[in-house]
């Protein structure tokens, strides 16, 4: 019995000494304070195809409370499917296998209902995605799922999310048209509005922008800047600018490792790691 | 060993424990939001439970369907009932004047079970198409008494043993008569009645009948005459559609009018293949009323849109380069047609035979009117007769349907629709795998 | 010498061309001329039973001897009671068609549509495929073998209720028959809308929070709902138009009177048809053909108002164009608000 316990001891002091190892945990005041934590990982590992194929290796990190963060590196490199593994939905994907601990507000994400998880954070995905009903039902559709019926509730719900996501003017006068009759970056919006009627803490964006032309890009840069007053911004993107442009804080990704993580600024401007260094100055990616 | 390790691994308790157990933050939740989470429990519950009924249910159902008809046709299913006739063939016979009975007994060489020793035949008990029961001659010994039986014209007519005996009305040693009836006798009887006989004055011998040779054999040809038309006509529209056809009214046209032609009834085109081809037909030959003619016109015009869409299906697949090759190689246009085009679409056009031939097995409706609804011991090319679900039909839509009977053909009809249907599945699933290598 | 040569193999190259190409034209409109053939069928059938269903209106029958006997217009239209010596009537017959085919669409609709989502988001891989080839097949089974089923066993389990019928034989069984007749296809199209769903829409439905069950109602079936309409507007050709297993369970009894007594029987367009074809001579063959124009136009009338339906529901879909139901209540906005306040009222006084 003692010697298990032993070793458990050194397994744990181990693991304390790798995380100090680990340059992707910031020791910034911010950080400290473990209110302003929304998601913290620590150690996590995904396997895809029943563990054949190594996912994600020994993640570790901290996701800031009203902050941007910007996932980025080149594609296969894991940064999709961290952002997924925040509300679950790895899970729908069968011989899907994580281990070490996400925690949420300092809960368990596994101890936490995964309806509830989701309904407090939302996604938008890179392609925009309305289901085919008009613009409204698309909007009352997660909180009629959770069983708002109240008419006046729902307008309510339908019109701050809609100005919340810069949509409101547009589409104000053809709310019951169908969302797929509106253009692509609207359609975007529209999905961003479809998350925010959730009211969710911390809103997942997986490449919100790829599928779309610069203009409708940049609409969308804005939004998320006005976004992050409210709520917590997670945004896996491949353009290295825009996460320049819009995110605080920059986490780079490669071959499922977690390289760096740091302040925007700092990243960019005098990358730690020399892989970090090389993609950002174009060696690769 | 690794297949029962899949299993385990794929039985994962802790989704099962999710069923039946709330989740650990039930317990942390507010009085408000409890009620909804165990309402939307509930609501998922019903909806799930019900899709789960609504699956099982069909199922069951479709599968109870073809339970009911293998279990009631097989056992009337058997090689006889496939090659005999329809209709009852009855014999008169008696025995001859001269016949003198001594005391010659025969050996029970087959073993029936009741046998009569001094006219060497034996008796069966069963039953005749309306399941009623009769006694069946079971054997007949040689150069007995009973295989030296006359008919009324005193000529020498062996008894098919096959036959059932409805009646025999006998003269005893002592003079008296006796009538035996099939149905009220049974097989005992009549060997020990016949024991005691010295004559048989009249005895009535009747074929089970209900055969489905004749059905088959028109079925059969109908295929064969149906896709004799079909298939010229469906391939050519195929490959006009799908090869020379540019973009304009005709083509359009021509495509709506065989899109339509497929949403026509089966019973409209009784109806047409009634006025049109009977006639038609009938004014060539110059009979009357249907025949394998014009039920097979008939069948060739409902089979088009099906052969039409599935072959220019598989035109479409061929690509482009393929026949741009050809061309470019100085082929024509026509020798493209006839040595790629053609040969690249013969699977759908294999795929297209197939499911013309399930069509034709099971029309009933628009051959009733096209063809004729009297079922036939033969085949004929000038007189219609019924076809396998024809059958079907007539024999159900009389005074006394014959379930066992219409099951027996049902099983046919099943047996060869399913694995056509199988054999097109197996085409198709070939083909994919032959574009994916590509 | 050798530019006559030349000069000659040239031409004979020109003829060979020249020869192809006349035999591209030719071949071409043979085609072109077998396609022509293919697709007029169906305008002669049309104007064939038209022509020789409008004979018993106008036509000269002997039914009894020294008799003239026609159809007659007006009792065709007016008569509850369908005969077939020239006074019959198809209202009754029209009703209990459309009749029938609504109740077993009632039946088969929700049941193909929950089959299909029950193969698609619910079974297993390995199972699915198996079950959906097993429907395929069953879609291949001819109607007479739904006709043994209805009359061996659906007849008989309604012949074994507490309420008297024909021996069985009802617009119950014919329903019913038509349903499990329709549900394979129906069901296998349906599998093929509900396959095509785009996953990235089930997957934000569930990132939204909506459960499994849920995201299958709102989302798997309404945007599949185009492939299914496809279904069941062939589910009701395929009802309409049935006519051996419908007059093998119906009983065929044209009394007409209380077609919507479901343990009655009845008679179809269909089955009037059929009914007694092998004795039927004269007017009583003849007016089937008109029965068979009411049938084509009922069947044209009925998909083609489909059809249009399914085409607005496609147009809705992709283009920014509002619903017939949104129009309408734009249009009648104020009055259905001021109904509903009135009813509100209304309500309350009462409870008061």
């Amino acid at each position: 019995m003692i010697e298990f316990e032993n070793l458990d001891q050194n397994q744990e002091n181990e693991t304390k000494e790798n995380l100090n190892a680990s340059n992707t945990l910031l020791d910034d005041e911010e950080f400290k304070n473990k209110d302003n934590i929304v998601f913290s990982c620590r150690n996590v590992n995904l396997y895809y195809d029943n563990g054949e194929k190594h996912s994600l290796k020994d993640i570790n990190i901290d996701i800031l409370k009203n902050k941007v963060t910007a996932f980025i590196g080149p594609s296969g490199c894991g940064k999709s499917t961290l952002l997924r593994c925040f509300d679950r939905m790895n899970d729908l994907i069968d011989g899907c296998k994580i281990t070490g601990e996400i925690k949420y507000n300092g809960k368990g994400i596994n101890d936490i209902n995964t309806i509830l998880l989701r309904t407090k954070v939302g996604m938008v995905f890179q392609q925009p995605n309305p289901f085919p009903m008009s613009i409204r039902n698309n909007i009352c559709y997660g909180p009629r799922c959770q069983g708002l019926k109240n008419k006046e509730k729902l307008n309510e719900i339908v019109e701050r999310s809609l100005k919340d996501s810069a949509l409101y003017e547009e589409v104000s006068d053809r709310l019951d048209a169908s969302g797929l009759s509106l253009s692509g970056g609207q359609q975007q919006r529209l999905c961003i509005a479809r998350a925010i009627a959730m009211s969710p803490d911390v809103i997942l964006m997986d490449e919100p922008t790829s599928a779309l032309d610069p203009i409708a890009t940049l609409k969308i840069e804005e939004l998320i800047k006005e976004l992050k007053k409210k709520y917590t911004i997670i945004i896996v993107t491949h353009n290295m600018q825009q996460a320049a442009r819009i995110s605080d804080y920059t986490a780079f990704f490669m071959l499922g490792e977690l390289v760096e993580f740091n302040k925007t600024e700092e990243f960019f401007a005098h990358p730690k790691d020399k892989r970090s260094e090389d993609y950002i100055t174009g060696r690769f990616g | 060993m690794k297949k029962l390790e899949n299993l385990k691994n794929s039985f994962n308790l802790d989704k099962i424990k999710k069923l039946f157990t709330f989740d650990k933050t039930y317990k942390t939740l507010s009085k408000e939001e409890k009620k909804v989470f165990i309402k939307r429990k509930i609501k998922d519950g019903v909806t799930n439970g019900g899709t789960v009924l609504f699956g099982l249910f069909t199922v069951a159902i479709l599968i109870w369907m073809v339970v009911y008809i293998f279990t009631t046709g097989s056992s009337t299913l058997n090689w006889e009932f496939i090659t005999s006739d329809y209709t009852q063939h009855t014999a008169m016979l008696r025995s001859p004047d001269d016949l003198d009975i001594g005391d010659e007994t025969f050996e029970n060489s087959a073993n029936s079970e009741y046998f009569s020793e001094y006219w060497g035949v034996g008796f069966r008990n069963g039953t005749d198409n309306l399941q009623d029961p009769v006694v069946y001659i079971a054997y007949i010994e040689e150069n007995s008494p009973f295989s030296k039986l006359v008919n009324y014209q005193g000529e020498l007519e062996p008894v098919d043993p096959s036959y059932y005996c409805s009646y025999i009305y006998l003269i005893n040693g002592d003079g008296s008569e006796i009538q035996l009836n099939s149905g009220q006798d049974t097989a005992e009887d009549f060997a020990a009645a016949l024991d005691k006989a010295i004559k048989i004055e009249s005895a009535s011998f009747l074929s089970r009948g209900e055969g489905i040779r004749g059905s088959l054999l028109t079925t059969l040809m109908l295929i064969g005459f149906s896709l004799l038309f079909a298939l010229p006509l469906g391939v050519g529209s195929a490959i006009y559609l799908g090869v020379y056809a540019k973009k304009n009214i005709l083509t359009n046209s021509i495509r709506t009018l065989i899109d339509v032609t497929s949403g026509i009834p089966s019973i409209i085109f009784g109806l047409a293949g009634a006025i049109i081809f009977i006639p038609f037909v009938n004014s060539m030959s110059g009979g009357t009323g249907g025949n394998i003619f014009t039920g097979a016109l008939t069948m060739a015009i409902m089979l088009l849109p099906t052969i039409v869409k599935t072959t220019e299906e598989a035109i479409r697949v061929i690509p482009m380069s393929l026949t741009q090759a050809s061309l470019a190689l100085g082929a024509s246009r026509t020798q493209t047609t006839f040595k790629v085009v053609l040969p690249n679409a013969l699977p759908g056009i294999l795929t297209s035979t197939l499911l013309s031939i399930g069509r034709i097995i099971g029309e009933s409706a628009a051959l009733v009117f096209a063809m004729g609804a009297t079922i036939g011991d033969t085949a004929s090319l000038n007189q219609g007769y019924a076809s396998l679900a024809v059958h079907i039909y007539v024999i159900l839509a009389g005074e006394s349907p014959r379930y066992e009977a219409a099951c027996a053909i049902a099983i046919i009809i099943l047996v060869v629709v399913l694995l056509l249907s199988l054999l097109v599945k197996l085409i198709s699933l070939r083909l994919n795998k032959f574009k994916g290598a590509n | 010498m050798e530019v006559e040569l030349k000069n000659d193999t040239i031409i004979e190259e020109r003829n060979k061309f020249k020869r192809k190409d006349l035999i591209d034209k030719i071949v071409q409109s043979i085609f072109l001329f077998i396609a022509i053939i293919s697709a007029s069928f169906v305008v002669f059938i049309v104007i064939f039973i038209m022509v020789k269903g409008l004979e018993p209106f106008v036509g000269n029958y002997a039914l009894v001897e020294g008799e003239v006997v026609r159809q007659d217009l007006g009792l065709f239209f007016t008569n509850q009671r369908w005969l077939y010596d020239g006074t019959g009537g198809m209202s009754y017959l029209l009703l209990t068609t459309l009749y029938t085919t609504l109740l077993s669409l009632i039946i088969s609709v929700p049941t193909s549509i929950f089959t299909a989502l029950f193969i698609v988001r619910m079974l297993p891989k390995k199972l699915k495929s198996t079950v959906k080839t097993c429907v395929e097949l069953l879609s291949a089974i001819p109607s007479v073998i739904y006709g043994i089923f209805g009359m061996g066993v659906i007849c008989v389990l309604i012949n074994g209720l507490p309420i008297q019928t024909a021996g069985g034989s009802s617009i119950l069984a014919a329903v019913i028959v038509l349903a499990l007749m329709s549900i394979p296809t129906i069901t296998m199209v349906s599998i093929n809308a509900l396959e095509a769903v785009d996953p990235r829409l089930i997957s934000a439905s569930i990132a939204l929070g909506a459960s499994k069950a849920q995201t299958n109602l709102k989302v798997v079936i309404a945007s599949s709902k185009s492939g299914i309409f496809a279904g069941i507007i062939l589910g009701v050709g395929r009802a309409l138009g049935e006519a051996t297993a419908v007059q093998m369970v119906i009983g065929n009894n044209s009394l007409g009177t209380g077609f919507y007594n479901i343990f009655g029987s009845g008679m179809t367009l269909t089955s009037a048809m059929l009914s007694g074809i092998g004795e039927a001579s004269g007017i009583r063959y003849d007016v089937r053909f008109s029965l068979g124009i009411v049938l084509i136009l009922v069947i044209l009338a009925i998909t083609s108002i489909l059809n249009y339906v399914k085409l607005r529901m496609d147009t809705i879909k992709t283009k920014n164009s509002t619903g017939v139901i949104q129009k309408a209540k734009v249009f009648f906005g104020n009055d259905i608000e001021f109904i509903k306040a009135w009813i509100n009222e209304k309500v309350r006084k009462f409870k008061k």
